[in-house]
């Protein structure tokens, strides 16, 4: 058992080093590069509520609407306000909103909203990405903020890309609950592929 | 003769073993942002953490799937497969007793995109946490043939 725990000390050395070494040549690539330390993620040792739980029983809250099938839908997440499709058009053909894409780079450039702009907080080049919106003043600290991924139940990126746009001082961020599948859906002309936001209409 | 330590279990078990963490490596290696992605989602571990196991534990699966397989440090490999098996096995099962549903992430890419409901994530940790027992089991037998066998059979089992 003791020369087992020495090789296992010895293979634990060499993932050290393999695994530095392979963060380091990724440096240049976001989409691959890790901090060391990560920034902006703090997960705590309680979880979200289940997301499907169902209230059949219960009487629901004020702020929740019964859905189909017994389970309610909250009207916020984590502190973020969620608004449904017909808010999000709104918001969108209003045109003061800025519209922010939580997804992985990779699924944003498959298809994203026309006009909303990439930050994913998985990705290494997030930090970057905040600092260039805010020192290109198009847009303000009060405006308001559109940030999407894939829907509320699946996905976490909207509220940690909200969380991080609130932290830099943003202070006017919604969540769209149903994401870029029910946008892709109902709107399919206001879908652009691509690395550039394509302009609104 | 004790089948437990037969050369051919020994070996077929480290077949297995091996190729099933260099293939749960692939992904994690391929895309590490999205295996941080999964780690903050047991909320289990402090952010400081997530990243540096995102980084090293693919390497881990890779370079000891190496050694299962080449019998290169195969015992100390099976030891660090059968602690990090049952790592996921507590990880997984505390969540899924608290109610967390969580994404284990072990053998392939975080679901984006997909619609899970809770209740097939729930139902695919406890088939998670059974491939985990296996995973156990399988390191014990090589830990058990290995560590057991005399100096010379060690040798040339590696």
């Amino acid at each position: 058992m003791k020369i087992a725990l020495l090789e296992l000390v010895a293979i634990v050395l060499v993932v050290l080093l393999a695994g530095t070494a392979y963060n380091l040549v990724n440096r240049g690539n976001p989409q691959k590069y890790l901090d060391w330390v990560s920034k902006g993620l703090n997960p705590g040792i309680d979880p979200p509520p289940p997301r499907d739980k169902k209230q059949e029983k219960e009487t629901p809250k004020e702020e929740e609407k019964v859905v189909e099938g017994g389970a309610s839908e909250p009207a916020e997440i984590e502190g973020f306000p969620m608004i449904g499709h017909e808010d999000v058009l709104a918001e969108y053909h209003g045109g003061a909103a800025l519209f922010v894409d939580a997804r992985r780079t990779r699924d944003y450039e498959a298809g994203h909203i026309t006009g909303a702009i990439s930050i994913c907080s998985w990705e290494s080049d997030w930090e970057e990405k905040i600092g260039r919106l805010m020192q290109s003043g198009e847009v303000n600290l009060e405006a308001p903020i559109v940030v999407y991924c894939v829907n509320w139940k699946n996905c976490d990126d909207s509220v940690r890309t909200a969380d991080n746009l609130k932290r830099a001082g943003f202070m006017n961020i919604k969540i769209y609950k149903g994401g870029f599948p029910e946008w892709q859906q109902k709107e399919p002309g206001l879908v652009t592929q691509g690395k550039e936001p394509g302009k609104k209409p | 003769m004790n089948i437990f330590k037969n050369r051919w279990l020994t070996w077929i078990t480290a077949l297995v073993l091996g190729c099933t963490f260099i293939y749960s490596s692939y992904h994690k290696l391929a895309d590490p942002p999205d295996f941080a992605k999964v780690i903050y989602n047991y909320h289990l571990f402090p952010g400081v953490l997530i990243h540096l196991f995102a980084i090293y534990v693919p390497w881990f699966e890779l370079l000891a799937g190496l050694a299962v397989l080449s019998g290169i440090w195969r015992r100390g490999a099976a030891l660090g497969f059968g602690l990090l098996s049952l790592f996921f096995i507590c990880a997984l099962g505390f969540n899924y007793l608290r109610g967390h549903p969580t994404v284990c992430g072990c053998f392939g890419t975080f679901a984006a995109g997909k619609e899970w409901t809770d209740e097939l994530k729930f139902a695919k940790m406890l088939r998670e946490m059974l491939v985990d027992v296996g995973l156990v089991i399988l390191s014990a037998q090589i830990l058990y043939a290995t560590v057991a066998a005399k100096p010379a059979e060690a040798l040339s089992e590696g």
